[in-house]
């Protein structure tokens, strides 16, 4: 019974591993991904109780962890719109000889689109990872292992969108957008240390 | 009292009525997919139509019902013209409407707790579930360290289930 049980849920699970190879999220988009993972990490902090079990301390959680997984999956979907626009762009631009100039205001745009939504990433990965480490400290014990690993999933979220900005070619160094990505980045990573310092 | 109010010529009374009940109607017009003018021309035929025939709700207490039953008429009513005007909208469809005016109203309840709790659980908790900030920028535009905004959010979130479990509304 639990075999087959197992057995149904493979599809779906292997579904959801895909969604990069199969294009849904578009390929190569490892903005999207990151998204995909602080919806991941704000959905598992939404399982964690709160320590009171009553309504009203573990609906604050829930309902916060809601909106950051909401958001995370819209921006999934803004972040691959404007990558697909980038590739696109991209694209043009090695056809183009050095003469026609004229694609290269578009090409730029595309890419600080892309820059743009990866912030809100960095964004929405560091509430996901505030979030969690509220959980892990006021949450149940026993939950306490879930929302430590949302965490650190957030964490890593965070990471990602902060690495694909640094590597953004209209990115430089001191663009306030690299600079606000990175900050998010530490938030993050200081609140995962946080709920990993918690004695289980 | 209001509506008897109202219907006794008091104009302060009808200024209530309008503004209690004008992001309700909004609502309710939002939820046929009419917006900006559309939605506009419904809020001023519902409140003319309110106006008009008054006289003829027999129920003052249902006041909000009656209210909501005349802005479906008003929005479907619309969507009729519309649909004459674009073709690409279909007659058929606007049966098919269906209102959860339960999910409005209680919109319409969290709305107005939200005006009733403390600063700054009211603002954060607009900021955060209305507007879209992030708690960095909560934390930011209220003074207090990003990493306290979330169990602030929380808190008030207790504070406006206490609102709405002793205030269940109209």
């Amino acid at each position: 019974m639990a075999r087959a049980a197992q057995e149904s849920e493979l599809p779906a699970i292997d579904a959801f591993v895909r969604v990069v190879g199969d294009g849904i999220v578009a390929r190569g988009s490892a903005g999207a991904v990151a998204g995909l993972v602080a919806a991941l990490a704000a959905d598992l902090a939404a399982q964690v109780e709160t320590s009171s079990g009553e309504w009203n301390e573990r609906g604050g959680v829930l309902a916060q962890a809601d909106a950051i997984r909401d958001r995370a999956i819209s921006l999934v979907s803004e972040v691959q719109r404007t990558y697909r626009a980038a590739l696109s762009e991209l694209a043009r631009a090695r056809t183009t000889t050095a003469h026609e100039t004229s694609g290269d205001a578009e090409l730029a745009q595309a890419l600080n689109d892309v820059a743009d939504h990866l912030v809100l990433i960095g964004e929405v990965a560091n509430d996901a990872a505030e979030l969690a480490e509220l959980a892990a400290r006021s949450g149940q014990p026993s939950m306490r292992a879930d929302a430590i690993a949302a965490t650190i999933l957030a964490a890593a979220a965070a990471e990602i969108a902060t690495h694909l900005v640094d590597v953004n070619l209209v990115v430089t160094r001191e663009d306030p957008r690299a600079v606000l990505v990175g900050e998010l980045q530490l938030s993050a990573i200081a609140a995962r240390n946080r709920a990993t310092s918690i004695a289980l | 009292m209001l509506v008897q109010r109202c219907r006794a010529g008091d104009e302060a009374a009808w200024e209530e009525i309008v503004d209690r009940f004008s992001s309700y109607v909004y609502a309710i017009a939002m939820r046929f997919g009419l917006t900006g003018d559309r939605a506009g021309d419904v809020h001023q035929d519902v409140f003319l139509r309110t106006f008009t025939q008054l006289g003829s709700l027999r129920d003052p207490g249902a006041l909000k019902p009656w209210i909501a039953q005349i802005t479906r008429m008003a929005a479907v009513d619309t969507l009729r013209a519309q649909a004459r005007e674009l073709p690409s909208v279909e007659a058929d469809s606007i049966s098919d409407v269906e209102l959860d005016l339960d999910e409005i109203e209680e919109a319409m309840a969290v709305n107005l707790a939200l005006d009733e709790l403390p600063e700054p659980f009211g603002d954060a908790l607009r900021r955060f579930f209305v507007e879209d900030q992030s708690y960095r920028t909560i934390g930011e535009a209220l003074g207090i360290p990003a990493g306290t905004v979330a169990s602030r959010i929380s808190r008030g979130m207790s504070l406006l289930r206490q609102l709405l479990d002793a205030d269940p509304g109209d």
